[in-house]
Formats: structure tokens, C-alpha cells, sequence
């Protein structure tokens, strides 16, 4: 079944996100994904003929079953740690079979199958960025309308761009592609991955809907002016949903079947979505840091919180944030704001918000396990139990601990990245 | 029995003397704690103790002493105050070009008690704050202990160096050229107004000595004397100026560079020129030092003229010190270029060079290890988006790349983020994740750190020093780690506030 998808999936992946590439952005560089992906030309040269046709997909197949022998024959990763669903890091060493996460187990023959021994690692889940616009940087603005119903950021992902490599050699394994926060309602995000065996692509195009409050969302002389006339709009705008037969993105979001994240940059925007949220009973999650010493108390039926980006410079109001919404016992995710902020984000934002109070554990799950609840894969994405996606980073210790580096990357169940100091064996 | 109830008596008398005496008197132990010293010393479980606000014994081997207070310290560390080498706390301003003689001491906010706080909270006890130009000369940086209550204390050094910015806010056409230019003329200018201070305090005693002479000769009238006395008054007030300055009299300019020498030619063909008018003016003084003495020999031949004295200039007197040594020289400087061109001119002038910002550095790791110039490498760039120059060359690597080469880096917050001072711990942390030696990290925090500042009693815990100390509840680069208390002079200046309180 994995084997007749792939090649679809690599073509189609490889024409699909092409055309999308239309922009003149010197940041981007048109780097080969992988030598086997062949320009479109030659692909079908090689078609043209059904003998031909037939001897190509023979040979697509061999080497296909060759090449990720490992992924689908199964792999052992062991290392000195685990970390645990629940956040805690414990022992053991992770069992990978057809790209998923096969066992969890403490004791291992490891001479069975092949395996990667990091003798001083912890095994994290890919780290995921719920706020990333990571090849799409300023691409998913659009100012045409402050509702874009219906408008998906698929359509703006850049595979070729340089910054996917970054984000995963930082660990960083998948994100969000989210509308940026100038429009009322902008649009689906998609749940991208940072590479793959075919390079960076598209995992899932059923992500959050996006809503903003955000002053960014207000226009100079067209509606809205103001949060009034924001909160008005949006709530004309559910109501119509409601009463309307349409099947937007934004219409699933209403109907509770994806969940929506609203960006609410102060404490007063957080009291006024909370109070729409409670008015059409929305699955909505927030984007607040700054008032969450007042507000905190304020958001218990929200589906969770994202906090951040952190860096450095942040001060004690925002650094205490996600300790206070923990306490408010509201699910906290940690956002990384890439590429605008540093591929090292999301680890600086989780230790400096355990530095202001938040537990340990939470801020592992903020920036792993948390996340991919909010994108819609619970129990896919990051998180290291049977079943899950083998999107796996090993780290030479906590993943919270600054001093810890990255020493390789896993996705799907196959070695993307290896750093040079990684002292594994084979 | 006996014993023990003389004792309780001992114990009761020095109570009721002791509530006289001053309250830090009785020693404190803190026990089976992990003590860092800051200079490369980690003892675990080890104790301190401190009495009248000095430190009494440190090591494994410290006996709590009768009456004094035990804490038990297990499972925590004890490390020296941090000490953020540059930083922006209290200090958000840069100023115009050319104040060398302004001073950070007096921008620096000892109110903002917010900011001191969420520092004091993270284990930072003293920053050093630049006075930052656009370009060219800021001013001089001071170091500052953060206390949270506002005094007059707070400043450490008001001349912890002087501030140069060399092309750090962005680029103009044939910027480089000029700034260099501007650089090293800054240096040569105030070469050439100590050669000219010197050469009028020569003067002036040359013409003391022949007033002296016709005195006894007998010609001088009542009136000359009265000169005289009035012109020993001023020469006396010179004498309290610092010695070194006349130890140097008359010694030969050198002039190593012909560029160098071609912009002071220049310099002085302008100032010839504007002083025209006036032949004996004040820039004449300033700059033409050689006219000016010949002018003084030709007339005194008959009748004796005193020497113009040349304006004061504090600016002038500030860049003296640094020529002399007396103060290093920081500059903020970016690109690898300009980076060269620093080192070039701080060879030339025999400057004490400190290079800050400096994201550049590790594509000219080599000169810069060779000139054992230290580096305060800045904050690794806050965003994955393309840098413009001239921050163009940050990168990850260069923390390991510098390292590598032998060159001191030191990790500080960076003045662009006044905030980040508190997290200088977890900045550190982050260093070492991008290739800066664990064993030397700390100690760029706290006792490298003191000696770049060049403040003697921070950075080290040692006995007899002030009892200047954080505690925390774990390894301080563990992000789970919290301060539990800073101690400076043997008193608790912060103290975390209980569990369940907000912050």
C-alpha cells in the first residue's frame, strides 16, 4: 500500500508545489530535493511507451523496496532517554516499522533489526511549530478582504526554500502553516513537514482555520475599524455560516468539525473572542502572552492557548505566561514563530517559560505533543507511542536544557539529518 | 551538666549583648551545597559561610561555628553574582557622534526597579552599560551593581571604557573608507592635543625660568612680579594633574603611517586656514602645537610673552586615558572588515581593545586571537530571515569558530534587548549549545567577566571577599533551576517570593 503511494505522492508533490514557486525571493534557493526526482521532461520520455512504462515501474519498485529497506524492514533507536507522552523523559529505546512508531520498549534485542545507538541522547518527538510560516514568509497576507473563507495556505508553501532545512536541523520536524493575523478570518492552515525522503511537503491540508482581533486586522477606512467592528463581523459572519448550507473551510470550523485559533494580542481581544467562543460554542483556541497574568482565569472553555514566540529579550509579563495558563490547567502550546524568529525558538521560549514557573513536563508537551492536538493529529504527531509517525529528533539531552544539541532527525522513520558530532554508532 | 548550663548563660549574655550588635555578625553556613567559585572551581557538596558581610571559609571542610545559623544548602548551588558584561538595562538611548566625554553612569536608571528585579530574580548582579554612539565615540561605559532600591551606590565605575560604534548602524556609501578615517584621526587628534598641552606646559616653564632670571637680575618691575606669582598659581594647579601626562613631555611624535599623517597634514592645512584671521587662536593651539612654539621662541627675544595656553578639551583628556592605558577602548563593530581595520588602528594607538557586537568575528577569528583582543559576541540573531549587513555574517558557528581559533568570547545580552539581562544564565546556557566550552562558560559570567570590567571584589567567591552570592535551587543553566536568594555584603538583597505568589 505504502509502496503504490509513494511515487504518486512524490510526483505529485514535485509539480503541485512548482507552480506555487512563482515568486522572486532571493532567499530561496532551488536546491535538489533528491537525485532521483527527475525533471518533468525526462519523466515522461520514460513513460512514453507501455514496455517502457512497465520496466520503469519495475525498476521504480526495486529501488523503492531497496532504499527504505530500513524504513519499512523496521529500526531501532536506542539512546540514554525517552520522552514520554506524559512529558516525563524515562528509559527505553524506539522500535520504527513502515515510518510509524512500531513499540516503545525497555528491554531490546537490538541484533534483531538494524538500530542507532546514541549512547548519550533523549529521544524527542519532532518539535512542531503551531505558528510557522516557514517558506511562506509574508505569503499568506492576503488584504484583498478581511473574511477569506475559503482560501487555504497550501497553495503558498515553498518545498525549494532554504529555511526547511534550518528549522530541521533545529529539530523542528513539522508546523502549521497558519493565514497571518490581518485578516478577521484568514483562511486553513496546512500541517507541513520540514523534510522528508522527497524534501519538505504538505502532510495535511485539513489544519486550523485562522481568525485575528489583532489590530493588523484592522483596516484604515474599510470595516473593521476597530475590535468593535471586528467582533461584530465575526459574529454576522458565524451566524450566516450557521444559517447557510456552504462547506468553507471556515463553515467546518463553525460547525466544531477543525478547530479555529484566534490571535489575541491583548487582554481585552482575549475577553471578547472567550465571550463569541462562549455565544457559538467554537472550538477556539487563543494566541495570547501579554495580559495572561489578568486573563488567565478567563479562558477555561478554550480548547487551549498558544504562547510565544520567546526569546531572550522577553520580559517577566510574557515569560510568566504559560505558567499561568498551566495553572489555569488550560493546554499550553509554545509557538516558534519561524521563520521571523530563530530556528531555535521554540526550545528558548519552553526553557524560558519553565524559568518563569511553567513544569518541565508541560513545556516539553507545549512544543511537541500540545501542538499537534491543536493541528488535529493527536496521537500522529508529536508524541513517541505505537502508532504515531516516526518523526523523532535525538538530542544530546533534554530538549528543554539550552546546552543540548541536536544530534539527528528522523521523519517518517527515516534519518533526514545527522549532525557531525553525533557520536552514534553505525 | 555544669557545662551546658554555663553555656546557656554564655549564650544568654552574648543574646543580650547581640541586640546591640549589628545582625550580620553571627555567621551563617550554608551546607552541602555545590559551590561554583567563578574561577574554574566547582566543589560539591561543600559549604559557605560569611560573617559581617565577608566571606569566612568555602570548601568541603567548613565547620559551622558555635551559635552561628546553619542553612541546609542540599541539592543547591552557589554561584558568584552574574555579571552581564554588556547590556542595555537602564540605558535605552544612543546618542549622536562625538560625546566621548558623556557618560553612561549619568544616563542610567537606578528606578527602573522592575527591570533591577526581574535581573536580581534571574541571578544577575551587576551589567556593565555602554554610552553608544550612531557612529564614532559614545561616551564611557560604567558598571553598575543592581540594587532594588534606587542609591547613589548603584555606580560601580563611571570609566569602565570608552564607547566607539565603527560602522554598527547600517552602511553609507563609501562608509567604511570614512569611518576608519574618522577612527584613527580621533586617536592622532588627540596625539596631537597632548603634544600641544605639552609643549605649552614647556613653554610656560621655560618662560617661568626667564621671568625667574630677570627677577634676580633685578630688572623686574612690581608689576612683573605680581604676574609671576599669579602664573605660579595657575602652574601650581597644573601639578595636580596625573603625572604621567608631564612624564611624557617632548618626546617625539611618531608617525608610523603616511595615511595617517597625510589626514593630519590635511587637518591642519584646514585649520591654518580658518585661522588666518586670528594668528594666534585657540585652534592654532589646538592643533598647529609646532607654529605656536616657534612664534613663542622668535618673540621672546626681547621681551618676554607668555605662551597661550590651549583650550581644554574633555573629550580629548577622556581618549588621553585610553591612550594611555588607563581605560580599554570598547567598540561595537560588526563586519569582518571593519573588524580589521579596528584591530589595525588599536595597534597603531596601542589601544586596550575590547570588541563588542563583533557577529563578523569568526571570518577574521585569527588577527583578532593574535591581537588577544577579547570578544563580546552578540545575541545569536533573532530570526531565521535573510540579515542585512551589518549583521550580515551571524551565524551559529562563529561561537565555536572563535573559540577554535583561541579567542576569549564572552557571552553578554547585547544592549538591543534591554530585557534579555535577566536571562543571561539560559543565554549561556544556549552558548554552550552552539560549541562554547561547559567548563569555561560560567566563569565568562562571573570571574572573567570581573576581570574584563576590571572590578576587583565581584565575579569570585574567595575567603575575605564580600559576601556576594546567589542561590539557586539547581544547576543555574538548567532551565527548571530558580533563584532562591541573592546575598550581596552578607544581607539578602532579593529573596524569591513564596510558591503560589504571582511574580
Amino acid at each position: 500500500m505504502s509502496l503504490m503511494h509513494r511515487p504518486t505522492r512524490r510526483l505529485g508533490c514535485g509539480c503541485q508545489w512548482r507552480s506555487a514557486h512563482g515568486t522572486r525571493d532571493v532567499l530561496c534557493q532551488r536546491a535538489p530535493r533528491t537525485e532521483r526526482t527527475l525533471p518533468a521532461r525526462e519523466r515522461q520520455s520514460l513513460f512514453s511507451t507501455p514496455w517502457h512504462r512497465l520496466a520503469a515501474c519495475a525498476i521504480l519498485v526495486l529501488a523503492l523496496t531497496a532504499s527504505s529497506g530500513l524504513a519499512s524492514d523496521g529500526l531501532l533507536i536506542q539512546a540514554r532517554g525517552v520522552l514520554m507522552p506524559g512529558g516525563e523523559i524515562g528509559e527505553g529505546a524506539v522500535e520504527i516499522a513502515a515510518g510509524k512508531i512500531k513499540q516503545v520498549s525497555q528491554t531490546v534485542d537490538s541484533d534483531a533489526i538494524p538500530h542507532h545507538r546514541y549512547e548519550t541522547g533523549v529521544i524527542c518527538p519532532g518539535l512542531i511549530d503551531i505558528t510557522g510560516q516557514l517558506g511562506a514568509d509574508g505569503q499568506t497576507a492576503e488584504r484583498s478582504a478581511p473574511l477569506q473563507l475559503g482560501i487555504s495556505t497550501g497553495a503558498a508553501f515553498d518545498a525549494y526554500h532554504r529555511h526547511m532545512a534550518l528549522a530541521m536541523r533545529a529539530g523542528v520536524t513539522a508546523f502549521v502553516l497558519l493565514p497571518n493575523d490581518n485578516n478577521l478570518v484568514g483562511g486553513a492552515g496546512v500541517v507541513c513537514h520540514t523534510g522528508s525522503e522527497n524534501g519538505p511537503e504538505v502532510i495535511s491540508t485539513d489544519g486550523p482555520v485562522k481568525l485575528s482581533v489583532a489590530p493588523d486586522a484592522f483596516r484604515l477606512n474599510v470595516a473593521p475599524t476597530s475590535r468593535a467592528g471586528a467582533i461584530d463581523m465575526l459574529r454576522k459572519a458565524f451566524e450566516k455560516s450557521r444559517s447557510g448550507d456552504s462547506n468553507t473551510a471556515f463553515d467546518r470550523f463553525v460547525r466544531k468539525e477543525r478547530v479555529g485559533i484566534i490571535a489575541t494580542p491583548s487582554g481585552a481581544d482575549v475577553l471578547a473572542a472567550m465571550q463569541l467562543q462562549r455565544r457559538f460554542d467554537l472550538p477556539l483556541i487563543l494566541t495570547h502572552t501579554a495580559d495572561a497574568l489578568d486573563v488567565a482565569g478567563a479562558v477555561a472553555g478554550a480548547r487551549g492557548v498558544i504562547v510565544g514566540p520567546l526569546a531572550f529579550g522577553a520580559p517577566r509579563r510574557y515569560a510568566a505566561a504559560a505558567a499561568q495558563f498551566e495553572k489555569a490547567e488550560v493546554p499550553v502550546a509554545i509557538a516558534g514563530g519561524l521563520p521571523a524568529w530563530s530556528a531555535d525558538s521554540l526550545r528558548t521560549g519552553a526553557a524560558i517559560a519553565v524559568r518563569h514557573g511553567m513544569s518541565a513536563a508541560a513545556a516539553r508537551r507545549a512544543i511537541t505533543e500540545v501542538p499537534a492536538t491543536f493541528a488535529g493529529h493527536e496521537g500522529q504527531l508529536g508524541v513517541i507511542q505505537p502508532g504515531a509517525r516516526a518523526d523523532l529528533v535525538v538530542f544530546s539531552g533534554d530538549p528543554l536544557d539550552l546546552r543540548s544539541r541536536v544530534l539527528a532527525v528522523y521523519i517518517d522513520g527515516r534519518r533526514v539529518y545527522r549532525a557531525p558530532t553525533a557520536d552514534d554508532q553505525p | 551538666m555544669k557545662k551546658k548550663s554555663s553555656r546557656l548563660a554564655l549564650v544568654a549574655g552574648l543574646l543580650l549583648a547581640g541586640a546591640h550588635a549589628n545582625a550580620q555578625m553571627r555567621s551563617v553556613v550554608i551546607s552541602d551545597a555545590t559551590v561554583v567559585t567563578g574561577n574554574g572551581r566547582v566543589y560539591s557538596k561543600a559549604s559557605v559561610s560569611y560573617q559581617g558581610g565577608k566571606i569566612t571559609g568555602l570548601g568541603p571542610r567548613v565547620r559551622a561555628g558555635f551559635l552561628s545559623k546553619t542553612i541546609d544548602g542540599a541539592g543547591k548551588f552557589i554561584t558568584p553574582g552574574l555579571i552581564d558584561v554588556w547590556s542595555g538595562m537602564g540605558v535605552p538611548a544612543i546618542v549622536s557622534e562625538g560625546q566621548a566625554s558623556g557618560q553612561a553612569a549619568d544616563a542610567y536608571d537606578a528606578f527602573d526597579r522592575d527591570a533591577i528585579e526581574a535581573a536580581l530574580a534571574q541571578g544577575v548582579t551587576t551589567v556593565y552599560v555602554p554610552a553608544r554612539a550612531i557612529e564614532g565615540a559614545g561616551g564611557l561605559g560604567a558598571v553598575v551593581r543592581l540594587v532594588p532600591t534606587a542609591s547613589a551606590d548603584a555606580v560601580i565605575k563611571d570609566d569602565a571604557a570608552v564607547c566607539f560604534s565603527i560602522g554598527a548602524r547600517g552602511e553609507r556609501a563609501l562608509g567604511r573608507l570614512a569611518r576608519t578615517a574618522a577612527f584613527r584621526k580621533r586617536w592622532q587628534d588627540a596625539k596631537d592635543y597632548r603634544t600641544a598641552r605639552e609643549d605649552y606646559e614647556f613653554e610656560l616653564e621655560e618662560y617661568e625660568k626667564k621671568l625667574k632670571e630677570r627677577a634676580e637680575k633685578g630688572e623686574s618691575s612690581s608689576k612683573d612680579e605680581s604676574v609671576k606669582k599669579k602664573d605660579a598659581g595657575d602652574k601650581k594647579k597644573k601639578d595636580d594633574k596625573p603625572k604621567n601626562r608631564r612624564r611624557r613631555r617632548r618626546r617625539p611624535r611618531p608617525r608610523p603611517r603616511p595615511q595617517a599623517a597625510d589626514a593630519v597634514m590635511i587637518d591642519r592645512a584646514v585649520s591654518t586656514m580658518t585661522a588666518e584671521n586670528g594668528e594666534n587662536g585657540e585652534r592654532d593651539g589646538e592643533n598647529g602645537a609646532d607654529e605656536n612654539g616657534k612664534n613663542g621662541e622668535k618673540k621672546s627675544g626681547d621681551e618676554i610673552k607668555k605662551p597661550e595656553e590651549p583650550a581644554r578639551d574633555p573629550e580629548m583628556d577622556v581618549l588621553l586615558r585610553a591612550l594611555d592605558g588607563e581605560i580599554p577602548v570598547r567598540v561595537e563593530v560588526y563586519q569582518p572588515a571593519d573588524i580589521l581595520n579596528v584591530l589595525e588602528v588599536g595597534e597603531e594607538f596601542n589601544l586596550r581593545l575590547i570588541l563588542e557586537g563583533a557577529t563578523g568575528a569568526h571570518r577574521v577569528a585569527e588577527p583578532i586571537a593574535k591581537a588577544e583582543v577579547p570578544v563580546i559576541l552578540d545575541a545569536p540573531v533573532g530570526t531565521m530571515r535573510h540579515q542585512g549587513d551589518p549583521r550580515r555574517h551571524a551565524s551559529n558557528a562563529a561561537l565555536q569558530t572563535l573559540q577554535d581559533a583561541g579567542v576569549r568570547v564572552f557571552i553578554a545580552s547585547g544592549p538591543d534587548a534591554a530585557g534579555s539581562t535577566a536571562h543571561l544564565a539560559l543565554r549561556v546556557a544556549a552558548a554552550i549549545g552552539h560549541g562554547l566550552a561547559p567548563k569555561t562558560a560560567v566563569q565568562r559570567i562571573t570571574g572573567q567577566a570581573a576581570e574584563l570590567l576590571e572590578i576587583a571584589d565581584a565575579g569570585q567567591l574567595r575567603v575575605g571577599r564580600s559576601a556576594d552570592f546567589v542561590v539557586w535551587s539547581a544547576d543555574p543553566l538548567d532551565p527548571t533551576s530558580r533563584v532562591e536568594s541573592v546575598v550581596v555584603g552578607g544581607e539578602e538583597v532579593w529573596k524569591a517570593p513564596k510558591q503560589g505568589a504571582d511574580e
